[in-house]
Order: structure tokens, then C-alpha cells, then sequence
């Protein structure tokens, strides 16, 4: 049975921000609420009314997807400031909370050091021989100065600090009270959609801090989770955190395109807006890996976003401006996928694929979420996007077939 | 222990055709955010007072800073003005940034 949740950030790792730090954080929340709400209205109406037209007139056609649109929409005012103030805010984000992980660096690795003794089980393996990979060293994704993978000390955990807090000003509350609702949807779809599972060992890969790993291990109580990502940091602050919340969690230093697990491991794959940071042939070598490792019965699912063939036009190239503003180069290649085949050509078959779009759990609540699962995929502009008036988180995956490999 | 970036590495957005306006609208907007920020305390202040039986409005009007305030808020001036131009900061600890401050440099030349 679920769980209630309680898997916000721990005291002992949580760093002091002063009164005026905190309300700077809760400024660019509303900023960003606001640019993504209204502003984003406005953005879609100005398209609607006059650069649709427009775009009709000249061509004799509408724009024939979201790339021609962009082209169309770069010269429009609201489109420039849309931009512009989007850019700003996620900026502010993390420039919100980057003093106080600082000041604080020293205190948060001895606490962690101190937490990883609780005796929750959970454990946390690093392999410095790791290579972290270009698409994570090379570009600093989402704008956090630093990147995910900087280590700024001895056994550092500022970039998971740091991305823990930028989260929760990001987010605006649309990943729930403790961020973590991605997990929680995400874990309770594969409850009930596969109902005799009973998973044993659940991986979660590209993992970050584990906010959404963790779910899996509160509505999956029996189940041994673990959770894989590239970079230290961010590592040593999900096993802090882990052990924080009492949640027994492993946590290793692993890319997810050579899983250092033995074939017909484990009975769920899971990733979350992982596939969109990384080079297509990653995400082959990754899945082709997560159908090695599950057994047979076992479930690769995938929180991510929507692909643009399900999308309209302009809900493409609204949310592939990530891609081209939001240091994410991987987002629009991968979006543009036939996520179906990229299962196949992994092995899977093809008719094992699955996808779902599904409301919050956090926020719906386990009635409406099991009533939601009887109706068909919806693909509109709350799917995938965090809108204000209300968001669908968008999974994809496959089962991996009895008698495979 | 090294100090943590605070920019991104990488050439900056720009979604305006004239020099500088995409820095103007970070300014405005920082600017409101300190705005804000300023707006909270003194609300959270006057609450505080008030819960204290101390009607701060005319006491306010009648203050007169001793030179460790004018100290203090000068300082508080500085971070403010820091912050509200930190867009036109290159970071110096961050070498991918140079190459794309140079080419800001050439493009205001």
C-alpha cells in the first residue's frame, strides 16, 4: 500500500537561507509562474492572431511544424521577452540559492558523512574511474552555472544541493510539496497498471538527487531500489538525503549505457526527463542495457517528454525552446524520435510498447489517478508542460517479453 | 574549497537584435526582485512591531542613521548594485565564459 508521503529535504542538509534569501526565492517562483502562465498566453495568442495569419498569407499553408514556426515567432516582440524573461528567471534560480550551498559547503559534506552511518541500509557506491560523459561536462545544462558534474571541495555535494533547492524554485510547486511527484505518478501507474509485478529490485537511471527514486521505495516497500547517475556530487547528496528521510535507497556512480548489473536483474527500469539530455545513440546503448538487465516480465518505464509527432505544431515549438535556449542541445533530436522504435531497435517488441499520459498523483490523489487510467492518452498543451492551470505527465516504455534473453 | 560559478558557461541568450536590451530586461528584473524582497521584510518588520505594541511610522520619520549604519547600508548599496548589474560580469573563475565575454566585447566594439 502507498505510503504517505513525507520526502522533502532533510533538515541536517538543508542549508540556512536568511529572510531576504527566502524571498528572493519565492520571487522568481512567481516570475516563473508567471512567464510560463500568463506570458506563455499571451505568446500563444500573438501566434494565433497574428503570426499564424500571417504566416498563412505569405506561404499559402500553415507552418508545417514547430521548427517553421520558431522562424516565424523569433522576430515577435512577446516572443523576444518571453524569452528574455524566461531566460532571466532560470538564471535567478539557481543564482537564488548558489550563495547559501557556499557558505555552507564545509557543514553539508560533514552532515552527510554523519548521515551516511544512520542505519537505514541505504548505501552510496562512486567509481572515480567513471568517465563522465561530454553531454554533461561539456555544456552546462538548464543554465546551472557549474553544471551537475563540478566537484568544488573534498567529498562535495554542492551540485546536488544546489540542484535540490533550484528545484523547488523552479518547479513552483508543479513537482508537488516535496518535488517528487514525477516518482510518485510514475511508480503508482506501474503499481496498477501491472498489478501481479511484485518488483524486488527497481533501477532508476540518471537519477540526480533521487527525488524521484525514492517514491519507488515508498510504494514499493519490499522492493531493493537503486539509482544510478554520472556525477559524484549529486550522488553523495541523494544518499545524504536518502538517509535523512529513513528511506533505504542504493545509490551508484554508473552511465546508464553500461549497467554494471548481471542480465534478468531486475523487474523495473525506470528513468525520468533523463532521454532528453542525452545523444540518441546514448539512449539506444541505454535501452538495449535496461533490456539486458530486466527479466523476463520486467517493465522499462520512462517519465519524459511528449514526442512531436503526438504534439501539434505549436506545443512543439513551445516546449523545444528548452532545447535551444536552456542549454539542452539533446531535447529537440530526441523529441523528434519515434519513441515506439527506439524500444524496438533495444529488442523489445512492438507490441509490448506502452504510453500513458497521467495526472499528478500528489496532486489527484489515488481515486481520481486509478479512475484517469481507464481513459485513452491525451496529447494537448498541459500535457508534458508545467502549466499553472495544470499539468500530465507523459510515460513510455515497453515489458520486456517471457522467453527474451 | 573553490568557489561555485555564477554564470553558465557558454555563449548567453540574446532575443533582442540591439546590444544590451536582453541585459536591461535582467536588470529590471533583478531590480524587482530586490524590490520584493525589501517589500517582504518591511511588511514582515511592521507586523512584528505592531505585535509589539510599537507604532513604527513616525519613529521611522524621525531616525537619524549613526555612521555604522551609513556604514551598513552603504555596503548594502554595493550588493545591491552588484546585483542588479551581475549580468555584465564575466566570471573570472570560469574560463569557458572568456571566449564568449571577448566576442561581447567585439560585437559592443
Amino acid at each position: 500500500m502507498t505510503q504517505p508521503s513525507n520526502q522533502s529535504t532533510p533538515d541536517r542538509i538543508r542549508p540556512h537561507f536568511s529572510r531576504d534569501e527566502q524571498a528572493r526565492k519565492a520571487f522568481s517562483s512567481s516570475l516563473r509562474r508567471h512567464v510560463l502562465g500568463p506570458q506563455a498566453a499571451q505568446l500563444r495568442e500573438t501566434y494565433e492572431d497574428k503570426v499564424e495569419p500571417e504566416f498563412r498569407r505569405s506561404h499559402g499553408r500553415v507552418p508545417k511544424d514547430g521548427s517553421e514556426i520558431r522562424r516565424a515567432m523569433r522576430t515577435e516582440r512577446d516572443f523576444r521577452f518571453y524569452s528574455t524573461i524566461r531566460t532571466c528567471a532560470q538564471e535567478m534560480t539557481f543564482a537564488d540559492v548558489i550563495p547559501a550551498v557556499e557558505r555552507e559547503m564545509a557543514s553539508l559534506a560533514a552532515e552527510a558523512k554523519a548521515l551516511s552511518n544512520d542505519p537505514t541500509g541505504g548505501t552510496l557506491t562512486l567509481d572515480p574511474a567513471l568517465e563522465v560523459p561530454d553531454n554533461v561536462t561539456q555544456v552546462d545544462v538548464h543554465l546551472a552555472p557549474g553544471g551537475y558534474a563540478s566537484e568544488f571541495q573534498e567529498q562535495d555535494l554542492s551540485a546536488g544541493a544546489i540542484y535540490d533547492n533550484a528545484i523547488q524554485v523552479f518547479a513552483f510547486g508543479q513537482f508537488g510539496r516535496d518535488t517528487n511527484d514525477i516518482g510518485m505518478t510514475m511508480a503508482n501507474f506501474v503499481r496498477h497498471r501491472f498489478p501481479d509485478l511484485e518488483p524486488a529490485r527497481i533501477l532508476d537511471c540518471g537519477c540526480t538527487i533521487g527525488h524521484n527514486t525514492l517514491p519507488w521505495a515508498t510504494t514499493f516497500p519490499d522492493a531493493e531500489v537503486h539509482g544510478i547517475d554520472v556525477a559524484p556530487g549529486i550522488l553523495r547528496y541523494a544518499h545524504a538525503r536518502a538517509q535523512g528521510l529513513g528511506i533505504k535507497t542504493h545509490f551508484h556512480q554508473m552511465n546508464a549505457t553500461a549497467l554494471q548489473f548481471p542480465d534478468n536483474h531486475f523487474d523495473v527500469v525506470f528513468s525520468s526527463m533523463f532521454l532528453h539530455e542525452l545523444p540518441v545513440p546514448d539512449i539506444k546503448a541505454f535501452f538495449a542495457e535496461a533490456r539486458r538487465v530486466l527479466r523476463p516480465g520486467g517493465v522499462l518505464w520512462n517519465m519524459e517528454l511528449p514526442p512531436n509527432s503526438a504534439m501539434g505544431n505549436y506545443e512543439s515549438f513551445y516546449l523545444d525552446w528548452d532545447s535551444y535556449y536552456n542549454n539542452e542541445p539533446f531535447y529537440k533530436p530526441f523529441r523528434d524520435q519515434n519513441y515506439q522504435q527506439l524500444v524496438v531497435d533495444a529488442g523489445f517488441s512492438a507490441d509490448s510498447y506502452l504510453q500513458a499520459t497521467l495526472p499528478r498523483y500528489t496532486f489527484v490523489g489515488e481515486e481520481a489517478f486509478v479512475e484517469s487510467l481507464r481513459q485513452p492518452a491525451v496529447f494537448d498543451s498541459q500535457t508534458g508542460r508545467m502549466d499553472p492551470k495544470g499539468t500530465r505527465w507523459f510515460g513510455f516504455g515497453a515489458v520486456k517479453q517471457q522467453g527474451d534473453r | 574549497m573553490k568557489k561555485i560559478p555564477r554564470l553558465a558557461k557558454g555563449r548567453r541568450n540574446q532575443f533582442f537584435d540591439a546590444t544590451g536590451v536582453d541585459e536591461l530586461v535582467s536588470m529590471v528584473l533583478e531590480l524587482t526582485a530586490e524590490v520584493s524582497v525589501l517589500r517582504e521584510r518591511q511588511y514582515a518588520t511592521e507586523r512584528i512591531l505592531e505585535q509589539h505594541n510599537l507604532p513604527v511610522g513616525e519613529a521611522l520619520e524621525a531616525w537619524q542613521p549613526t555612521e555604522a549604519d551609513q556604514a551598513h547600508l552603504e555596503a548594502d548599496r554595493e550588493r545591491l548594485i552588484g546585483t542588479v548589474l551581475r549580468t555584465l560580469e564575466s566570471d573570472s573563475d570560469s574560463p569557458a565564459q572568456q571566449p564568449s565575454a571577448a566576442k561581447d566585447r567585439d560585437r559592443a566594439a
